[in-house]
């Protein structure tokens, strides 16, 4: 039995690193508006107030529970904290012409960026989606998650709060 | 903005002039060139010393295959049982099997290609041979080279003759020149195509041997080194009416690396749909021993 | 195993990475080249707001992706990075202009071609001062992409009794593509058109005939509602950096990506016959409506009800022959359809049923063209449905449970792999705690001739943003959505292990 295990066993390991002195949003990478127009990944602003950035796909149903479960709190979360949700789509020229469609088919009130060739996911490393970023004020990436069930938006939003308050996350 | 506007024009129309080729077609509305005479075809000669059938046996095989060296043995047996009415050739593929566990790899990437054709290296077994490249319905007539090797070329020697064949090389330094006569004893109407290859014996490389072991000196002949020609054959230019000689000659720039004393051209007929061999004929690279010290 | 790491160094506007692979037997699905280890892709680059440089290994996409798309995919094995100089500029706010040169990572080697490209793309609103705060919004683009590969290269086109003749191959082979994109308050169109100058390569049987390509998206949406029509048609459009004698390459070495326009469906049944393009030639139309049936209405229930319905339907091109090798191959009319290749439509209706509950429900109809996958065949014409159920026990625990059924002719046709067994039935149970841990375990069973079953049971644990799954089972290739992600896998048989982290 052992053996046949060990025969039949694969493996995938993957390990990404980034160095540097705190790890902050990447400032300099392209992504498209669903105008257009491409930008660059600097203009993801929220005037010191925390930004919550999820990589999403117009397949991937995960995603859209996590989109759709936030939808129907969202106005709570913006009037408590101020908080922006930035919704980046890593569908490639397959769907992407949908995703405007899909946005507005199901109602999402987010801002939306295009990240066709995956430039934006690979450069924060993103493997499997859905992966939510919790950025600050100052632009750090202070918590970050991938997965999401019913009922992780309630702990997507303590991280919020205590960003918003300007508390320290322990991750 | 000026400045950048003809930069950027100044960059495209460099890009865009060596940007594509355009290629004019002939009268003939094709878009080729002449590229030389490789083959000759004139009337061939009488076939008398070499005349008859002989079959030809094909063996994928490899390094890593355990019951490689029995089927070995048996062809050994077959080949002092037929004597030079039997050609054989082993095929080294990119299976698991064939991978070298040495310096030395024996693959060819021609003979991968006859390797999933038959059928062998996707869903065969090793080792697999096949016998004059038979049908049996749809597919081919695979076996494993051990007990039933005698009898089945026994039964293939049987089969009517319709040509018959003879080959020789004439070697100068490294290239030699290639003659196949073949000789129509009935009449042949299908289309027939003509495979050479070069073969190489005696070559000590290791394999794994039935009990799991390694010999590191295994002795491997017959090894299929290269085909000469397309690996389906080049189309014979005859009428094959009974009775029609037709000769093809050819040149042939061997590898360095080969001991041409243990090289061997082979040449087969074979007919163009079915890939069933008629007949096939061998020689040594070079008959003058001087040769092989050049 | 594969194992893979990346490093990524950020200084200021300076940034350099690379990254590790292993393939120690490289799992089911991926090729056998895979096998070794190394550094697979190293670059440098700075970047500030108008200008980015790049040396090294690098990945591009123009439009998208006709002409060029340097992208990886490492699930499906997938890397095809150029690896050379990349410039990209933007001298003007909604301005960009790109140039690359580079040749195409092919395992662990490069490929022999050289690829270079230009590429511009416009943003009128931004260039053109009255048209700021317009509601129309125009983006126009356009590039070109050209490969150099040596042609003393002799490919025998024809011999007869006294000559051998070659074919007269292009060492330059060239495409380009102009595109545009428009949005006016809910309404959308995108359109892109590329053409290849001649490209005699072993895919299309050495033919010298043009590639042309061309897509066309349409769309209307607003607050829970869109529509979205899409047209494409696609000849001889297949651009590798080599022209790969004796059919080496497989998937690798593409400089560009025709995208298929099929909705990429997740559920196991509705993906079991997946369509991927053709890219020697065929045309296609999708359509797409999503619309949401009000809540505390009769139909649309307490809390409201998503409809989405999807259809495509794609098909070969009505091919007239010339020729074979040597010769301009084909010729074929533009709008004629030839014989159908796929076609499928589904409905998924979503019900929230109450504040612990929801459901989807999905019916689909596939036909399908084995000829698509490389053998002659009747089409298989199947019907799907799925019902995906999802139950909130409280705030930190989640059921979900998926059933699946398949009803299909293939049962008919002559036995190539189990997937032509015929009818299917499929169970899957998920047990979520918060969005830290998860079990599923599921079946997947062919029930008209018994062969094929495919059960699986996985657990997975993620913190943070590491994530540990180990799986037991059958799986087939495609996207799974397990455990609240989803990706795409290859097939895979026995214990399968994967842990992702980064730091």
């Amino acid at each position: 039995m052992k053996r046949i295990l060990l025969t039949l066993a694969s493996l995938v390991l993957s390990f990404g690193v980034m160095a540097q002195n705190t790890k902050t949003l990447p400032d300099n990478v392209s992504v498209k508006t669903l105008d257009g127009r491409t930008v660059h990944t600097s203009v993801i602003q929220n005037e010191g107030k925390p930004i919550i950035i999820s990589f999403w796909a117009t397949w991937c149903k995960p995603c859209n529970r996590e989109l759709n479960t936030i939808k129907e709190v969202y106005e709570e979360w913006q009037e408590e904290t101020g908080v922006k949700l930035v919704a980046v789509s890593i569908d490639d020229s397959r769907s992407a012409s949908r995703v405007k469609p899909h946005v507005d088919g199901n109602s999402w009130d987010y801002e939306i960026y295009l990240d066709q060739n995956q430039d934006f996911k690979r450069a924060m490393n993103v493997v499997n989606v859905p992966h939510t970023f919790v950025i600050n004020g100052k632009g750090e990436i202070v918590w970050e998650h991938t997965s999401f069930v019913e009922g992780s938006e309630e702990e997507l939003f303590e991280i919020v709060k205590k960003v918003a308050a300007g508390e320290a996350v322990n991750q | 903005m000026i400045k950048g506007n003809i930069f950027i024009c100044a960059l495209a129309s460099i890009v865009l002039a060596w940007g594509c080729d355009k290629i004019e077609a002939n009268e003939n509305g094709l878009y080729e060139e002449y590229a030389g005479s490789a083959i000759t075809w004139s009337e061939g000669t009488s076939i008398t010393t070499n005349a008859g059938k002989r079959v030809f046996l094909e063996k994928y095989t490899g390094p890593k295959c355990p019951n490689c060296p029995t089927a070995d043995d048996s062809i050994h047996s077959a080949q002092r049982q037929f004597g030079n009415r039997l050609v054989v050739v082993a095929i080294h593929d990119y299976s698991s099997f064939g991978r070298p566990l040495g310096e030395i790899d024996l693959r060819t990437e021609k003979g991968d290609n006859w390797s999933s054709y038959f059928g062998v290296r996707n869903a065969g077994s090793y080792p697999s041979a096949i016998i004059n490249r038979m049908h049996n319905d749809n597919t081919f007539d695979l076996f494993m080279p051990t007990t039933v090797l005698s009898d089945k070329i026994a039964n293939a020697l049987t089969s009517a003759l319709s040509i018959n064949m003879e080959v020789t090389s004439t070697l100068t330094a490294n290239t030699t020149t290639i003659d196949v006569n073949i000789e129509f004893i009935q009449k042949v109407t299908d289309s027939l195509t003509l495979t050479i290859f070069v073969m190489e014996d005696s070559i000590i490389a290791p394999q794994t041997m039935p009990n799991g072991s390694r010999n590191q000196d295994y002795v491997h002949n017959h090894i299929l080194r290269d085909v000469v020609t397309d690996i389906w054959g080049i189309p014979v230019y005859a009428d094959g009416h009974e009775g029609s000689r037709r000769k093809a000659e050819l040149k042939y720039t061997i590898k360095p690396e080969w001991n041409k004393e243990h090289c061997h051209i082979v040449a087969f007929v074979s007919n163009a749909a079915t890939r069933e061999v008629l007949n096939v004929a061998e020689c040594k690279l070079s008959d003058n021993s001087e040769q092989f010290n050049e | 195993m594969n194992a893979r790491a990346d490093i990524l160094y950020t200084n200021g506007p300076f940034s350099a990475g690379l990254r590790f692979e292993a393939y120690q037997k490289p799992m089911l699905g991926f090729d056998p080249r895979y096998e070794g280890q190394g550094i697979a892709n190293y670059f440098a680059s700075y970047q500030n707001d108008k200008l980015s440089v790049t040396a090294g290994n690098y990945y591009e996409q123009f439009g998208n992706g006709l002409i060029l798309r340097s992208y990886e995919d490492r699930f499906l094995g997938i890397d095809n990075s150029l690896f050379g100089f990349s410039v990209n500029y933007r001298p003007w706010d909604g301005v960009t202009l790109k140039g690359i040169i580079g040749k195409q990572r092919f395992y662990w080697e490069y490929g022999k071609g050289f690829v270079r490209g230009l590429d511009a793309e416009v943003a009128l609103n931004n260039i053109i001062k009255s048209w700021t705060e317009s509601k129309t919004r125009i983006t126009l683009g356009g590039g070109f992409v050209s490969k150099y590969e040596d042609n003393d290269v002799t490919i025998i086109s024809r011999q007869n009794e006294y000559a051998l003749y070659k074919l007269a191959l292009p060492a330059n082979v060239g495409a380009g593509s102009v595109r545009m994109e428009l949005s006016h308050g809910g309404w959308g169109l995108q359109a892109e058109y590329a053409y290849k100058s001649q490209d005699p390569n072993e895919q299309n049987h050495y033919i010298y005939k043009n590639g042309d390509a061309l897509f066309v998206s349409a769309s209307y949406s607003q607050k829970g509602f869109s529509a979205n029509l899409q047209a494409k048609r696609v000849d001889n459009m297949g651009f590798r950096s080599e022209r790969n004698p004796n059919d080496k390459t497989g998937q690798m070495l593409y400089i560009n990506y025709v995208p298929s326009i099929t909705k990429q469906h997740t559920y196991a049944f509705l993906s079991m016959y997946p369509y991927a393009t053709q890219t020697t030639g065929e045309m296609g139309l999708q359509g797409d409506l999503m619309f949401k049936l009000k809540k505390e209405t009769l139909l649309g229930g307490k809390y409201g009800t998503d409809i989405h319905i999807n259809t495509a339907v794609i098909t070969s091109l009505d091919t007239s022959t010339i020729g074979g090798m040597g010769t301009d191959g084909y010729t074929s009319p533009y709008f004629g359809p030839g014989d159908l290749y796929y076609g499928d439509v589904s409905v998924e209706i979503a019900r929230k049923l109450s504040g612990k509950s929801k459901i989807t429900a999905t019916y689909g109809y596939v036909v399908f063209n084995p000829i698509v996958e490389g053998h002659a065949g009747h089409l298989h014409h199947n019907n799907i449905i799925v019902c995906d159920y999802t139950y909130k026990i409280n705030k930190k625990n989640v059921l979900r449970m998926e059933a699946e059924w398949m009803g299909s002719d293939s049962k008919y046709d002559v036995l190539v792999d189990d997937k032509r067994c015929g009818d299917w039935v499929m169970g899957l149970v998920e047990y979520n705690f918060t969005s830290a841990f998860f079990i599923s375990l599921s079946d997947q069973y062919c029930y008209h001739d018994g062969i094929g079953n495919y059960p699986n049971v996985s657990i997975g644990y993620t913190r943070k943003a590491s994530r540990l799954q180990i799986g037991y089972g059958k799986q087939r290739e495609g996207i799974v959505c397990i455990g609240g992600v989803c990706r795409q896998v290859p097939a895979s048989n026995g214990l399968t292990f994967s842990l992702t982290t980064s730091f």
